[in-house]
């Protein structure tokens, strides 16, 4: 770098000097930086285009608020500052009762919509629960009945074979099994993916019989 | 508590400044070496409602607030970013300053006093909004500068075509969404000292800190937005 190179003040300086600008004292540095800025065609290249920027930023900046605050809208307001300062305008001002919101804002309570969905999730468990053990118990006297109609059959059997070929209670155990056993099998192969939360929350019939013994 | 108590009495040491607690109608400001024709109008206010002839001074604070009420709706508008809550904010304001004209000092410019009362009523404004948005969510996106009588009265204004108006609401939308992410000191240190020309000194009077103070805020501000705004700033 060469030594004069040195003296170019950086962007941020430029920016210091531009705010600075206006300033009623200035310091021993800003007044070399500023000298040399007025000596230097690139530092006042690139001072206009660091600060140039800020400058149409501002006068965005003012258009804007000139755009909403019309001279009509102005006067309106001033004639509204003039109203409130007319005696009698201080006393107090009768605020209407808060029938409803506004129509533009919707009521939301988070604390309590949270507590809402606290409520709703335990509900939901708790309904559930209840729902899977009272569930069992249908599932019980359906199991009992399922037994009952398949006593003739049974009876039937009953009526031809010896009795020694007439199957011991063990056996009428394992048959039962074997029927509850093709049934869940059936049940569990895979169907639809999305009657899958329900069947996990089904008892099987394998659980039914367990419970009961 | 009375009126007195809440907004301190004049010939006290130097109050809180803008956003600090209890720095709603500060009165005792540090003097600036600047009697201007404001701050005329403003002594002669005073002494028009010292006198009980309460309608000559009502008269003449008119004079006063349509020479300071453009670059009030300016900067409320700028730290409200809506145009019926910055409305509001200059009358609160005009309103404030007729009702403690008593309290004025001659020696002070009454620009900062009343800037002071404005940024820290526009203040008061969003950490009210801020709280109130806690409760409520709006349904609808509302435009930000207040509405669709705005909107109708912008789309039909003789000027730039539809499309370079759109561009340039879109970067002032984005200007404005870079400056509305700055912390709340540098905000209102930046639109002051930028858009409406306050000096640091000034600037510094108002918000109760000193000038290097002022400066430091100032920087970062323009740092953080030249960063976040890149090619743009």
């Amino acid at each position: 770098m060469k030594p004069r190179d040195r003296q170019h003040p950086t962007d941020e300086r430029l920016l210091e000097l531009y705010f600075e600008e206006g300033a009623v004292r200035e310091d021993a540095r800003t007044g070399s930086d500023r000298q040399h800025l007025h000596g230097c065609e690139a530092c006042t290249w690139r001072y206009t285009a660091v600060t140039a920027p800020l400058q149409q930023l501002r006068q965005d900046a003012s258009s804007e608020a000139d755009e909403v605050f019309t001279p009509g809208r102005l006067a309106a307001q001033r004639a509204a500052i003039r109203h409130r300062l007319e005696p009698g305008a201080g006393s107090p001002r009768i605020v209407a009762f808060p029938g409803a919101p506004p129509a533009r804002l919707r009521l939301v309570r988070r604390p309590a919509a949270r507590w809402m969905a606290a409520a709703a999730a335990a509900g939901l468990l708790v309904g559930v629960t209840v729902g899977r053990m009272a569930h069992v118990g249908d599932t019980t006297r359906t199991a009992r009945v399922v037994s009952t109609a398949e006593a003739p059959r049974l009876a039937s059997e009953r009526v031809a074979p010896p009795i020694s070929a007439l199957p011991s209670p063990v056996e009428a155990g394992v048959a039962e099994m074997n029927v509850f056993y093709a049934v869940e099998t059936a049940i569990s192969r895979p169907h639809v993916a999305e009657l899958s939360a329900l069947d996990e929350l089904t008892p099987h019939p394998r659980e039914v019989l367990m419970a009961l013994r | 508590m009375s009126e007195a108590d809440r907004f301190g009495k004049p010939g006290v040491a130097p109050g809180p400044g803008i956003g600090q607690a209890g720095a709603e109608v500060p009165v005792n400001l540090p003097a600036l070496p600047r009697p201007d024709e404001d701050s005329r109008i403003a002594a002669e206010v005073k002494a028009l409602v010292e006198t009980g002839d309460l309608a000559a001074a009502r008269d003449r604070f008119d004079v006063l607030v349509i020479r300071q009420q453009r670059r009030a709706a300016r900067i409320a508008y700028h730290l409200l970013r809506d145009a019926w809550d910055a409305d509001e904010a200059v009358q609160d304001a005009f309103v404030k300053l007729f009702g403690h004209i008593t309290e004025f000092r001659p020696d002070q410019p009454v620009e900062v006093w009343f800037t002071r009362i404005l940024v820290n009523g526009c203040l008061d404004r969003l950490k009210s909004r801020r709280r109130r948005s806690r409760w409520l969510l709006p349904s609808t996106p509302e435009p930000e500068n207040g509405g669709e009588r705005d909107r109708v009265a912008l789309a039909w204004a003789p000027g730039p075509s539809p499309e370079e108006r759109l561009l340039l609401r879109e970067r002032r939308a984005q200007i404005a969404a870079a400056v509305g992410r700055l912390p709340e000191r540098q905000r209102v240190i930046f639109l002051l000292c930028h858009y409406e020309g306050f000096s640091s000194k000034e600037v510094g009077t108002m918000m109760g800190v000193n000038e290097s103070t002022v400066r430091v805020h100032l920087f970062r501000a323009v740092r953080k937005l030249r960063s976040m705004l890149g090619g743009k700033l």
